[in-house]
């Protein structure tokens, strides 16, 4: 051990993932002095089975001044993983601190899709609200009261357009978000309708 | 480097091959202080191959120019190639200088589709195609370039010149009809291929005008 | 499935480094010959040996000093180690043992790989995977 282990381990340490994106917490070691600086380091099942227990740095949480990481890079396959914290000041160190339970990505919480539909003579538009690249919109439409002819697109496109509509018809839409990788979809979002409008002149 | 009194030449630098829907050219500097009488001769060999013979190019044997085009000799995707040049000057040779190892089928840069587009009544039919493979002849059919990569679509923009709007879309397959369009408006339409999440640069645009609503002139009243 | 797109991705980003260091021109592993014609019954198999191949005796002896070539190849390593474990559910349904002809293919490109120095090897492994990329995706991506 390079510096002599009197500082307290970080406590509280929790991995929370939302859509894909995966966040280390812990709560701040508090001590009279320099500012304290952690490191975390995490360990995959490769890691852990094939080599002897190696630890492996994350790269943007080395020495970082915020009780935070985003360990998103490393959390890159379906594999359990297991990561670990510790505090430095100046020469002093802390235990590790790790997760209780061993986390797998597949655990991420999906969110709802959040989308604005803007109706034109041409299309209808989907704008929906920026997610990680892992992650793909899917979309069901269909003329208001005819559920039975709904159609379901998926697109990584942002904003994301239909054009095979008819004019003057009222579309019901819906969505979600589907992640291939990890084979797993968020639940549906509200009900959204919106009317094409007619090229037919007003007066006709 | 100076050999019984004559100099050698300078070893050619930055070998590297420039490859556009598989057309495969090998490109590189000369060295430094290499003039125009210095003549580059070209190998390659494949990957793997255990003999460590490489291959002479007889079309880049003591040429002038700093390019060679190695299409035929690198066109079996499964393989990864090498390329090696060196300068001779007054029969004298310079070292090689090797390329880095190429990859025809991940290296190569996709260019944009071919683009057909044709106005209906207040409607327009888009038809895209390849793009063509670079082929030796031009005895065989050009093959498209969605041949070897099965994951190859197609991004599609539509402009209205009248509202100024531009509209993106992906097709899969290779032709749509875009219909309840406006009468007698100018749509232009152009479109990249898109392959391994790479887009290639845009197709040259193409403009068509809608035909005027003939229904509207019999209303009267 | 499989998540080819990704493994795309972690190799992409150390290629051109890895592929680089192997100066060895003259030796390939994953032969042409050793990756075709495989019959379909044999493909399950024939992945899962050669991901093992990678897990075991690639993997674990490879130790670049590149940070991001050492996060890079753990997201490959742990990938495959999830894929392998997905095919083992397929050996469950399917017919997932290796005939005689498999065993010789996986068998040569062991033995190159051992012939070789074990840095040199191992590079030159990694440095490969497009091949096993090409070939996952022909015969195994839905």
């Amino acid at each position: 051990l390079t510096g002599f282990e009197n500082l307290p381990a970080p406590q509280n340490v929790l991995l929370s993932s939302i859509d894909m994106i995966h966040l280390l917490r812990w709560s701040p070691v508090f001590v009279s002095g320099d500012s304290v600086r952690y490191t975390v380091e995490f360990q995959g099942e490769h890691e852990r089975e094939y080599r002897n227990g190696m630890w492996q740095e994350v790269l943007e949480c080395l020495d970082i001044v915020h009780p935070v990481c985003n360990v998103t890079a490393d959390i890159s396959s379906n594999v359990d993983y297991d990561l670990r914290v510790r505090a430095y000041q100046e020469e002093r160190v802390s235990p590790w601190a790790s997760i209780k339970k061993m986390f797998n990505r597949q655990d991420t919480v999906l969110t709802v899709p959040v989308f604005n539909v803007t109706a034109r003579k041409e299309f209808l538009q989907a704008d929906f609200t920026e997610m990680p690249k892992s992650i793909v919109f899917v979309l069901k439409y269909w003329p208001k009261g005819a559920e039975h002819q709904a159609v379901q697109v998926t697109s990584e496109q942002n904003p994301f357009v239909l054009v095979q509509i008819e004019e003057g018809v009222t579309y019901c839409l819906q969505a979600w978000t589907h992640v291939e990788v990890i084979h797993k979809s968020s639940n549906v979002s509200e009900l959204q309708c919106v009317s094409i409008p007619s090229t037919l002149p007003p007066w006709v | 480097e100076v050999v019984y009194g004559t100099a050698v030449p300078q070893q050619p630098c930055d070998v590297h091959f420039k490859s556009f829907n598989l057309e495969n050219v090998l490109q590189w500097s000369p060295g430094k202080g290499n003039n125009n009488q210095t003549h580059y001769t070209v190998q390659h060999i494949i990957y793997g191959e255990e003999k460590d013979i490489w291959h002479d190019q007889k079309q880049c044997t003591n040429i002038t120019r700093t390019w060679c085009d190695l299409s035929k000799e690198t066109s079996d995707l499964d393989e990864d190639y090498y390329a090696r040049v060196k300068a001779v000057l007054n029969d004298i040779s310079s070292n090689w200088t090797e390329s880095t190892r190429f990859n025809p089928k991940l290296h190569t840069k996709i260019g944009p589709p071919s683009l057909k587009v044709r106005a209906g009544e207040r409607s327009i039919f888009i038809r895209l195609s390849g793009p063509k493979k670079w082929q030796f002849d031009n005895k065989t059919k050009a093959k498209s370039m969605a041949k070897y990569y099965k994951s190859l679509q197609y991004n599609v923009s539509l402009y209205n010149d009248k509202t100024k709007q531009l509209l993106y879309f992906q097709l899969k397959n290779n032709s749509e009809t875009l219909d309840k369009l406006d009468h007698n408006t100018r749509y232009c339409v152009s479109a990249r291929t898109k392959v391994h999440g790479q887009n290639s640069e845009p197709s040259a645009e193409l403009c068509v005008t809608t035909p005027k609503d003939t229904s509207s002139e019999w209303l009267v009243f | 499935s499989v998540q080819i797109h990704e493994l795309r991705e972690y190799f992409s980003e150390i290629r051109k480094t890895i592929v680089g260091e192997d100066g060895n021109s003259g030796v390939r592993l994953l032969k042409e010959h050793a990756m075709k014609n495989i019959k379909p019954l044999e493909s399950c198999c024939f992945l899962r040996q050669l991901l093992r191949f990678y897990v075991e005796s690639v993997f674990n002896r490879y130790t670049p000093k590149d940070s991001q070539i050492r996060r890079r190849t753990s997201s490959l390593a742990n990938s495959f180690l999830s894929i392998n474990r997905d095919l083992r559910q397929c050996n469950a349904h399917l017919h997932c043992q290796c005939d005689e002809e498999t065993k010789k293919r996986i068998e040569a490109i062991q033995s190159t790989f051992e012939k070789l120095d074990v840095s040199a090897a191992t590079v030159k492994a990694i440095g490969e995977l497009d091949y096993l990329l090409d070939w996952i995706e022909t015969h195994h991506h839905h």
